[in-house]
């Protein structure tokens, strides 16, 4: 609908005299002090989203993808966590600096969440429909009955069959997928501007993925909401993202849009998830290569890019100096988006790549 | 669910049936209960009216029969002692224990469950330390102390009753009651509220309590309703099968502030070997076990939708 600006293309990172985008992260860093030092989740980073769009933030397990988007909501306990800078802003105003009453009227309303796990994520002793329903009630100011209706229209929306009886069964009487709607129905109740899905299909099997990826799809079509999907999943993101961030130890590496970051890879840890990724748009398969070595502790991160140990790319000049976000200039790059990456080999990567890729 | 109870209390009978047959056996079989022993004498009349009433001329099988009969029909016989029905003095006895027991029971739900939210949301803070070295004392500091203690320092100030007892001083029921219930609660407050500060702690990390804090709910919310509903259940079995012990009767508490319950003319039946007196005591503790169980069930189903009673 309402794209901000009026070239109708995706607005640029730098939004000088532009309207702000819908949701925006700027140079976020989060840390928690523990007792083995600092750790630095989330350093510095910054991306936007818009209506209507999928985002996609890419990266292992302690990569800082999640924390990044529950620092969105308040999720993050503080202490331990503090957050030495940067600023979240939804259409402009900065959610870190609101006092905690304004913020909790956006939580659910404006921005909304769905998480990993369904069975855990919701409560086990009240009905589904009743912890539905306490999403509308507690953000409008409507009746028991009203509220009800609605639950029952969301239910159906979703694709769960007989809302009637569902709307009163507790959630170990779903099934996972199920489960998974039903967090969706709840986070939809407010119509939010902003959905952010943390792996919001990790927990279930294959087949049950594939619908609730459609199910995000059509209601993003529908209600033009902007869906942040946070997933360690590369295969997700192929089919279901505009945008995708690849993070490394609390930095974005690589962003840019899907076809850039799939077919024109300018990091080398991005380099190294496609290569360990089996594909079926390949005729001939090549050898799946790992990555070496384990993603490194938060509170220990290496000099210079932190993925150096690991890269098969990595010169002196890797451990000397944190690499900047550097826009990547391709002849290629033309589908709108604005592609970047933080390493010094990505002319290398990118050669490297396109030799996997030829048949 | 009727066909649960209905297991439940079949099975309730069984275990007072095993009950009494065994303390039948400990009382009235290993040794003849109206027999003189050391200073106590008992009148040979009524030996043979307590013969006749238990019918202890009979086999042991029939013996037990009209035993069981007679408890069943309320009629438990007269003390030895006093040659009083014993079935006036439980009569007597049952209210003021089970007086004591819901209001020491209320007490330590109220303290408990404060102090272990109090904890648990203000975990490692001072609020926390305080509470958790207040509450290592509570349950260190066995019960004799604390009312041996209290007895010393209060009883007779104020509005709390003198002990001994004077037996011409009418005192109302809830002057008597502070002191004992304090004395009762204090050890299952400080049990409880470890209990619910540890649970709370848990549920707290939950993912669903992330999802209330995400739907926009307020912290008082969050942890009052959420977070407490599933916390309280490990507590809700603890302060059943609490209250079902203390309504069998508070043996030390009651005796040490001479309160008229069925602690008390337990341990007085027992220095007296008042058999009469010790079996229908017993049975009702045991009684009233079995019912507060079955109900700590029946609520743990409702409390946790994801158990079902079969």
């Amino acid at each position: 609908m309402a794209r901000t600006d009026s070239t109708g293309s995706t607005p640029d990172f730098d939004l000088d005299g532009q309207a702000a985008p819908l949701l925006e992260i700027d140079d976020l860093r989060v840390h928690f002090k523990t007792d083995h030092g600092v750790v630095k989740a989330v350093d510095g980073v910054s991306w936007h989203v818009d209506e209507g769009e999928t985002l996609a933030i890419v990266g292992e397990s302690g990569s800082g993808k999640s924390v990044s988007a529950m620092s969105i909501l308040g999720l993050v306990p503080t202490p331990p966590a503090t957050f030495p800078s940067g600023d979240i802003r939804l259409r402009g105003r900065s959610i870190l600096k609101m006092p905690e009453k304004q913020q909790r009227k956006l939580r659910g309303q404006e921005i909304a969440m769905i998480f990993q796990d369904p069975l855990t994520a919701l409560n086990p002793v009240f009905k589904v429909g009743d912890q539905i329903a306490e999403m509308i009630r507690t953000h409008q100011d409507v009746t028991k009955t009203v509220a009800r209706r609605r639950v029952l229209d969301l239910l159906g929306e979703v694709g769960i069959p007989n809302p009637g009886v569902r709307i009163n069964q507790y959630p170990h009487e779903f099934s996972g997928g199920m489960r998974q709607r039903a967090m969706i129905a709840m986070a939809l109740a407010n119509d939010p501007k902003v959905l952010l899905a943390d792996e919001p299909t990790t927990a279930l099997d294959v087949t049950i993925q594939a619908q609730i990826m459609a199910l995000l799809e059509k209601l993003r079509q529908e209600r033009n909401t902007a869906i942040v999907l946070i997933t360690h999943d590369l295969g997700l993101v192929a089919s279901h993202a505009d945008r995708i961030n690849v993070m490394y130890a609390g930095r974005i590496v690589e962003a840019g849009s899907c076809d850039d970051v799939f077919y024109r890879p300018q990091h080398a840890y991005t380099f190294g998830l496609l290569s360990s990724l089996a594909r079926m748009d390949k005729q001939r398969q090549d050898r799946l290569l790992p990555i070496k070595g384990v993603p490194p502790s938060l509170s220990k991160v290496p000099p210079g890019c932190p993925f150096h140990p690991r890269c098969q790319f990595a010169t002196q000049g890797c451990v000397e100096a944190v690499p900047t976000l550097e826009t990547v200039v391709t002849d290629e790059t033309m589908n709108g988006g604005l592609h970047r990456a933080a390493c010094i080999h990505s002319d290398q990567v990118e050669i490297a790549y396109s030799e996997r890729l030829a048949p | 669910m009727a066909k649960f109870i209905t297991r439940r209390l079949a099975h309730a009978v069984l275990v007072i049936i095993a009950a009494t047959f065994l303390i039948y056996l400990g009382l009235f079989v290993l040794g003849d209960p109206f027999a003189s022993s050391g200073e106590k004498t008992v009148p040979p009349e009524i030996q043979e009216a307590l013969r006749e009433k238990f019918g202890m001329n009979q086999p042991f099988f029939m013996q037990y029969l009209t035993y069981l009969q007679n408890m069943f029909t309320f009629d438990f016989g007269i003390d030895f002692e006093q040659r009083r029905d014993v079935g006036d003095m439980l009569a007597a006895a049952v209210p003021a224990t089970a007086r004591l027991a819901v209001i020491a029971i209320l007490i330590e739900i109220v303290i408990g469950l404060t102090a272990g939210v109090i904890a648990a949301v203000s975990q490692y803070t001072f609020r926390d330390v305080f509470i958790t070295i207040i509450t290592t004392l509570g349950i260190g500091i066995p019960v004799f102390v604390i009312g041996i203690g209290l007895r010393a320092g209060l009883s007779g100030e104020w509005i709390f009753p003198a002990v001994p007892r004077s037996f011409t001083v009418e005192t109302p029921w809830w002057q008597e009651i502070i002191l004992p219930a304090f004395t009762l609660a204090i050890l299952d407050a400080a049990f409880i509220a470890r209990l619910m500060r540890g649970s709370m702690l848990e549920v707290l990390r939950a993912d669903y309590v992330r999802t209330a804090r995400a739907k926009g709910l307020s912290e008082r919310k969050v942890i009052g309703k959420h977070a407490f509903r599933n916390s309280v259940i490990p507590v809700v079995t603890y302060t059943g099968v609490s209250l079902g012990v203390l309504l069998g009767g508070a043996l030390i508490t009651e005796t040490i502030f001479e309160y008229q319950g069925l602690g008390f003319l337990l341990v007085r039946a027992i220095q007296q070997h008042n058999n009469p007196v010790i079996v229908p005591i017993v049975v009702f503790a045991v009684l009233t076990f079995v019912v507060l169980s079955t109900l700590v069930d029946i609520l743990y189903a409702y409390l946790d939708p994801r158990i079902r009673l079969h």
